[in-house]
């Protein structure tokens, strides 16, 4: 495993030393810089170009929405950086405001998980390899929110089958899917077929566009949007 | 004071009958000349009372557009001129012209305001009091003396009932009007002071609803989350002593001690919500909306239309009511379906909460003027909007309320990079 230089961005000085305390107990990990503004974040990423940044998204000049900002700068500033989001949001609409710019190297994790840290761990390993990891607490409230749609596509979906559909929004690998569910990677791959079928979404074996189409057709947006930013998507 | 269409026709009516009456007179001055009095002024004068009369008809021409004012300063002038002549020449009948005079002075208080008014009163003034002297002190013409008694006290007897009526009849109108203005204007006051009055009233209530929902935040807090964290603080005192005695029971209470954190940050996250979502002011109503309504166990369908973005205070009506109605609806209603639409169309922003439960009595709700629906339509009344609430018992309940967006557009916060 090799060692990844990691940024951590949170204005909050106890949640910040907490999670610099957690990180320190993870191996593999180095934290290069710490800060608690956009600017300060921005600057510390071109100083010491690190493998993942770990940030909140609220955060000095205004409080609003700087994680994400500065992850859709990175995007064509430095592509091979991947960015973990920290938040308290449940609402998946800060999800999709990060997706929005492209899936890879990106990951949204609930604060409160934070504590469980091989969870935090594998969250940062994945957006650093450039894969993508979605909190399931909030593709949780995505999926029950689309099947409560008026006319929601998902009413011709098996249980199984929006089982499969959650953990593809999450940014699960087949073998990953296969795992959790307890299935074989076989039937995997035919419920994610049956399921591309049924929602007319083209099928894609790249798992990061996966990823981006199922979380934005979950968001009842239309996902034939042309992804972002350069390299595999 | 706009002339009405009513005003206008009146003043016409009013100066034909003035001219009528002028050359009337006319007519039988030149009756009497040729009759019975023999007076080289009597025909002077005649001419000046049908000059008088078509001095008058020039009044006319103003109001075919409208112009009252410029009408009443001919007839003004006509009547005023007329009055001094005919006193003075024929002096016996002062009377009638005391009561020309005044005329204009009569009609204005109708048709002037202000300072046109006052010059038409002190003209009056002034040329009543010198008709009366031209008329009773001089007898330059001897006209007077000229014409048989008979004659004049006929001329006076059939003009001034004529006169004095027109007189009449102008304050006569002249009340009636003011009269219907006056209770207009105090129907008018008394809405308003209606009106004033319900407005304090509902702004009573909003204060009273924001201090019982801090009061129930408040103990939300003392019982929930606080409690929870006091646990939180006595199982972590108990997981220290463990450490040392029994490093894999210390190990199990902190596991337990981290899930009743969680739940304790579930519930403080809650509470927030219900104060202010921060999803609503950085994404708006329907992700909003999308997301609380994820806390209910209701089998709840959404059919969400983007209504886009508005001022907070308008989403935050929209936002509130809606999530009342809905909560409603979960306490109340033992519904098999809720179902939440949001949309907006023609100027306004709009929700519906429809549900196929218990119903209930809207009149009889409405009468105890109960906490809920009352809440609801102060809420969006505040923001200009209506709320109307349909259900009968076993029918089920529809709230639906409406907002509209204000005229002036409102800039929208700049939205998230990547929108």
């Amino acid at each position: 495993m090799r060692e990844l230089t990691l940024v951590v961005a949170e204005d909050n000085l106890l949640v910040r030393e907490g999670v610099l305390r957690l990180v320190a107990e993870i191996e593999g990990l180095r934290v290069a810089a710490s800060c608690s503004s956009f600017d300060d974040l921005l600057a510390a990423v071109d100083n010491f170009s690190p493998d993942v940044v770990v940030t909140d998204i609220r955060m000095p000049p205004d409080h609003r929405d700087e994680g994400i900002r500065a992850a859709n700068r990175f995007r064509a500033s430095h592509p091979e950086l991947g960015v973990l989001v920290l938040s308290q949001f449940l609402d998946p609409a800060y999800v999709l405001a990060l997706l929005e710019a492209g899936t890879r190297g990106r990951g949204y994790l609930l604060k409160d998980r934070v504590d469980e840290v091989d969870r935090l761990a594998r969250a940062i390993r994945t957006v650093a390899d450039g894969g993508s990891y979605i909190d399931d607490d909030v593709v949780d409230v995505l999926v029950r929110s689309q099947t409560r749609s008026v006319d929601s596509p998902l009413e011709s979906l098996s249980t199984r089958e929006i089982e499969v559909l959650t953990e593809m929004a999450t940014g699960a690998t087949n073998a990953a899917i296969a795992e959790s569910l307890c299935l074989s990677a076989h039937s995997v791959e035919k419920h994610a077929s049956a399921i591309f079928a049924k929602l007319g979404l083209a099928e894609d074996v790249e798992i990061n566009r996966r990823v981006k189409a199922v979380v934005m057709f979950l968001a009842g947006r239309d996902p034939a949007e042309p992804v972002a930013g350069p390299g595999r998507g | 004071m706009t002339p009405s269409p009513e005003q206008i026709a009146r003043l016409r009516v009013l100066i034909l009958v003035d001219m009528t009456v002028a050359l009337t007179a006319a007519f039988l001055m030149f009756l009497s000349w040729l009759l019975w009095v023999d007076s080289p002024v009597l025909p002077a004068v005649t001419v000046a009372v049908a000059v008088t009369g078509g001095v008058m008809a020039r009044a006319l021409w103003p109001l075919r557009h409208g112009d009252v004012p410029q009408a009443v300063l001919w007839w003004a002038a006509a009547n005023w001129g007329i009055a001094i002549v005919a006193a003075a020449t024929a002096t016996f009948a002062w009377p009638l012209m005391l009561l020309t005079a005044l005329l204009p002075a009569v009609l204005a208080t109708a048709t002037a305001s202000g300072r046109t008014l006052v010059w038409y009163v002190a003209g009056s003034v002034a040329v009543s009091t010198a008709v009366v002297l031209v008329g009773v002190l001089q007898d330059a013409t001897g006209l007077a003396a000229d014409t048989p008694r008979a004659l004049q006290h006929g001329l006076l007897a059939l003009f001034t009932p004529a006169l004095a009526a027109m007189v009449g009849l102008i304050v006569l109108q002249n009340s009636l009007r003011l009269q219907a203005a006056l209770a207009g204007a105090l129907r008018a006051q008394e809405e308003l002071a209606e009106q004033a009055e319900q407005l304090r009233r509902s702004r009573a209530r909003l204060v009273a609803a924001t201090d019982r929902e801090r009061r129930r935040i408040e103990r939300d807090l003392h019982d929930g989350a606080q409690q929870r964290l006091i646990s939180i603080g006595i199982g972590l005192a108990g997981a220290t002593s463990l450490c040392r005695s029994d490093p894999e029971a210390a190990a199990t209470a902190l596991t337990d001690l981290r899930r009743q954190l969680h739940l304790a940050h579930d519930e403080v996250r809650s509470l927030a919500q219900g104060v202010y979502p921060p999803v609503l002011s950085e994404h708006g109503l329907v992700e909003a909306i999308r997301s609380a309504v994820d806390r209910y166990p209701l089998p709840i369908t959404l059919d969400l239309h983007d209504p886009g973005r508005h001022s907070s205070d308008l989403e935050a009506a929209v936002y509130f009511c809606c999530m009342e109605a809905v909560q409603n609806a979960a306490k109340h209603s033992r519904a098999g379906r809720v179902r939440v639409s949001v949309g907006a169309d023609d100027g306004s922003v709009w929700f519906t909460v429809q549900d196929d439960g218990v119903g209930f009595d809207v009149g009889a709700h409405r009468q105890q003027g109960s906490g809920g629906m009352v809440n609801m339509q102060d809420r969006l009344g505040a923001s200009g909007g209506t709320l109307s609430v349909r259900s009968a018992p076993g029918r089920g309940t529809t709230v639906h309320g409406t907002v509209p967006v204000a005229q002036v557009a409102v800039d929208p916060r700049p939205a998230a990079v990547g929108r």
